[in-house]
């Protein structure tokens, strides 16, 4: 009888994107018996070579290349994973630090050596195409059971809480947001705005104390049980319309979706998938005037919010359900296996019989 | 021939772009003016000159407090806090670095304070290695090396903590529990306690923390860094939860780090007042205390077996500070605390708080000072005056400098002894105070 396919995963960080791309798959992964997987922190060749195939993620490090290099001699298929445009990042953007110099250069020859890419959006795919042919599209996955982590009720049922869960690298995508935010404070005593992961300083400089609450970070399998229960009611996602946020999922929206959060997004190409009065708002213009609008008529809706929450909830289970689409991401990585080795997996088949949706290929071509 | 003279080769082009460009002494187009026509052009206001930088190397610092990973509470309660008081020593803290040298030469310091190196986990090992082998080079250049650290970290990224006190000139730590840990693994490098300490010059300028003055409520303070009294706390909130008409007036306020945590356990409690704050700086965190009407402080080995071995988890406990009973003190107010070695010999049960097993005792306690004001107020003040008499900031400044100047401990706590300060409760009877 043939075994699932033996896959390493090289970690370069623990942080959020780890834990959605690697993190929760690998466990569900091993959960419905599709692939065994391994995460490293450190790169050991006599241990990688016990595997099948071998995902390198943020990897730039001089024993990157090299060990990706030997895997490649020895048969041995390698991965690499993109999670952001390296290509075009903003001044100011703290991810500018580790992506330059030879930093940079490392992780462009990664991408052009490995045998494969795999990445989060289209965009990223046009991106990676310069650099190697062999690009996969990862499906953004949410986790169902995410609902369970809500409280009933609410602590103050009065309250209207608008929330942002967000880092340090959005403290461009504010600005436009943030008149509105102070507006509507004024406007509706009701109103607070709760910040997870980053206060923007002119919140905290503004906005009177009593009006918004922050929470730091908190380690990433902590997050949605936290997330679950900072009680939004109003979810944000701000987005300037540039290259390089173009790059970024959907994410936030999936996730104030499984939480049923009726959400307020930027109407940029990444919340495609979402549609105005759907399943979402949008601001008709990213600008304070289109902000405070938008917000203005989900926080006078009441009806109208949880029909959208509603909406967006359906829609999520229908297109990013982990417990349906895990098998497509398991998929990659068998045609990444065939593609490389030319032989097909004797394990693929079982995948094939047992998937509840058509395995379909997600290389881009 | 003679048009070969120039050579007009790119570099010699350049120079000669650069000349044209640099010297108005010959090519400046007011040399063709008349001078008649040059004095009718008012002088430009001449700026003044820079000023001259007289220091050319920084300033020297007799101590430098020197952290692996973070500015943490250890820092500004011994740099900060006790820095501002200190007049023989000049102290500064640096950031991180823990493997480069020259951010704490560049100092000069006569003292190197190692606050929780090696601690952090995952630390790489070649900069475990390289700071281990900076100790000898400090003490070359003629630099004492000093090691502090307030948790029972010390077994972290293979006893690395370990080695780096063995190399030092003497290790500070707030508990004897924490002595006789570092002892057993025979580390024979002298070890200083120097109890928690309460800035109460400080604190006492604080004011309360606007949100807390609400009148007419009960505030009861549970602050945690991890999860250290989180089951307790959950079990409490059970029961006030259960009766809302009881705790109606109490507002329980969670700080902590990453207090999201937190929130996301106590959130099914909707029938009880709660808040929560972030791990906020330490002046911050004085006036949230002076807002405070009940601290609690629960610890059990439950709570931490998330985090390591069975068998650490009740050294680790006992080894902390009474850190929250000295905050409660200098509040004036009563507090709960579980029976953790430092509190069992510093709080006495009864008079200047509660030592508390067991949810039961627990609630029995917190509706006892609820409802007994007189009695609550009688403990605020008894722990205040304890806390006056033995954990006021001017003795542990007297403690450090005595160790850093190389008195042995047993003379430095009969140093300590006789210096004892007068209490105002002394002067003035308990009644004025």
């Amino acid at each position: 009888m043939s075994e699932a396919i033996k896959l390493a995963v090289v970690c370069g960080d623990r942080s959020g994107p780890f834990y959605h791309d690697y993190g929760i798959p690998l466990f569900y992964f091993g959960n419905y018996n599709l692939i065994t997987s391994t995460c490293y922190d450190a790169i050991a060749l006599d241990v990688l070579k016990g595997h099948e195939i071998v995902q390198f993620q943020r990897q730039y490090a001089p024993e990157s290349l090299m060990c990706l290099r030997w895997l490649k001699d020895n048969g041995i298929p390698t991965v690499a994973h993109v999670d952001d445009n390296v290509w075009n990042i903003p001044d100011g953007n703290p991810a500018k630090v580790t992506y330059q110099g030879s930093t940079l250069d490392r992780f462009f020859f990664i991408l052009h050596e490995a045998n494969a890419i795999t990445t989060n959006t289209p965009y990223l795919v046009k991106l990676c195409k310069k650099y190697n042919p062999n690009v996969y599209l990862f499906r953004n996955l949410v986790e169902s059971k995410i609902t369970s982590y809500l409280t009933p009720g609410r602590d103050n049922p009065d309250e209207i809480r608008i929330g942002w869960h967000t880092t340090p690298h959005h403290w461009d995508d504010f600005p436009p947001v943030f008149p509105a935010l102070v507006e509507l404070v004024k406007n509706y005593p009701q109103v607070k705005l709760v910040f997870i992961g980053w206060l923007p300083n002119q919140v905290a400089e503004k906005i009177d104390f009593k009006r918004f609450e922050y929470y730091d970070f908190v380690p990433v399998d902590a997050f949605y049980p936290c997330l679950a229960n900072l009680d939004f009611d109003i979810g944000i996602a701000p987005l300037m319309d540039n290259e390089f946020n173009h790059a970024k999922t959907a994410r936030k929206m999936q996730e104030y979706a499984i939480l049923k959060v009726p959400a307020v997004v930027a109407n940029t190409p990444n919340y495609r998938e979402w549609k105005h009065g759907e399943t979402c708002i949008k601001p008709s213009t990213n600008d304070p005037d289109g902000w405070y609008k938008a917000l203005k008529w989900v926080i006078e809706h009441k009806k109208e919010r949880d029909k959208l929450a509603d909406n967006a909830y359906k829609q999520v289970l229908m297109n990013h359900d982990i417990n349906k689409f895990i098998y497509e991401r398991a998929w990659s990585y068998y045609e990444i296996y065939e593609q490389v080795t030319g032989k097909k997996h004797p394990f693929a088949e079982d995948i094939q019989s047992r998937s509840p949706i058509p395995l379909t290929t997600t290389r881009m071509i | 021939m003679t048009d070969n003279l120039v050579d007009t080769t790119p570099k010699q082009k350049c120079i000669q772009d650069r000349t044209t460009r640099l010297s108005p002494a010959i090519y400046h187009p007011l040399l063709d003016l008349d001078k008649s026509k040059l004095e009718k052009i008012p002088p430009k206001p001449v700026p003044p000159p820079p000023p001259v930088v007289k220091y050319t190397i920084p300033p020297a610092y007799d101590v430098i407090g020197v952290n692996p990973s973070r500015y943490d509470c250890c820092v500004q309660k011994v740099i900060d806090e006790m820095g501002k008081y200190i007049k023989e020593f000049k102290m500064i803290f640096v950031l991180g670095r823990e493997d480069s040298p020259r951010d704490i030469v560049q100092f000069f310091p006569k003292y190197n304070f190692l606050f929780r190196a090696g601690t952090t986990p995952g630390t790489d090992p070649g900069v475990l290695a390289n700071l281990e082998a900076h100790m000898p080079y400090f003490r070359s250049i003629g630099c004492k090396n000093y090691y502090y650290v307030d948790d029972l970290l010390i077994y972290e990224n293979n006893k690395a903590p370990i080695k780096l006190m063995s190399g030092c000139d003497g290790i500070i730590v707030p508990t004897n529990q924490m002595v006789e840990a570092i002892q057993a693994e025979h580390v024979e490098v002298p070890i200083h306690v120097m109890k928690t300490h309460m800035d109460l010059p400080s604190f006492d300028m604080t004011p309360p923390y606007g949100l807390l003055t609400e009148k007419g409520k009960v505030n009861v303070l549970f602050a945690s860094q991890g999860r250290v009294g989180a089951h307790l706390i959950v079990e409490m909130c059970e029961i006030m939860d259960q009766n809302p008409s009881k705790y109606k007036n109490v507002k329980v306020i969670c700080l902590s780090h990453a207090v999201a945590q937190m929130r996301s356990i106590l959130n099914r409690f909707r029938n009880i007042n709660k808040c929560y704050y972030e791990y906020m700086p330490i002046n911050a965190y004085y006036g949230l205390a002076q807002g405070i009407d009940i601290f609690l402080s629960p610890g059990e080995e439950r709570d931490l077996d998330y985090m390591m071995d069975e068998s650490m988890r009740g050294p680790w406990l006992h080894s902390k500070s009474c850190h929250k009973y000295t905050l409660a003190g200098a509040a004036r107010k009563p507090g709960i605390y579980s029976p953790l070695r430092d509190y069992k010999e510093h709080v006495k049960h009864g008079e200047t708080g509660f030592l508390a097993n067991g949810v039961n005792e627990w609630i029995d306690y917190l509706d006892l000072l609820i409802n007994d004001v007189d009695l609550a107020e009688k403990i605020g003040i008894n722990a205040r005056r304890d806390i006056e008499n033995n954990f006021h900031i001017y003795r542990r400044i007297e403690q450090l400098v005595e160790i850093f100047k190389g008195i042995p401990q047993h003379l430095v706590s009969k140093k300590v002894e006789e210096s004892k300060g007068i209490s105002i409760y002394d002067v003035l009877g308990e009644d004025e105070a």
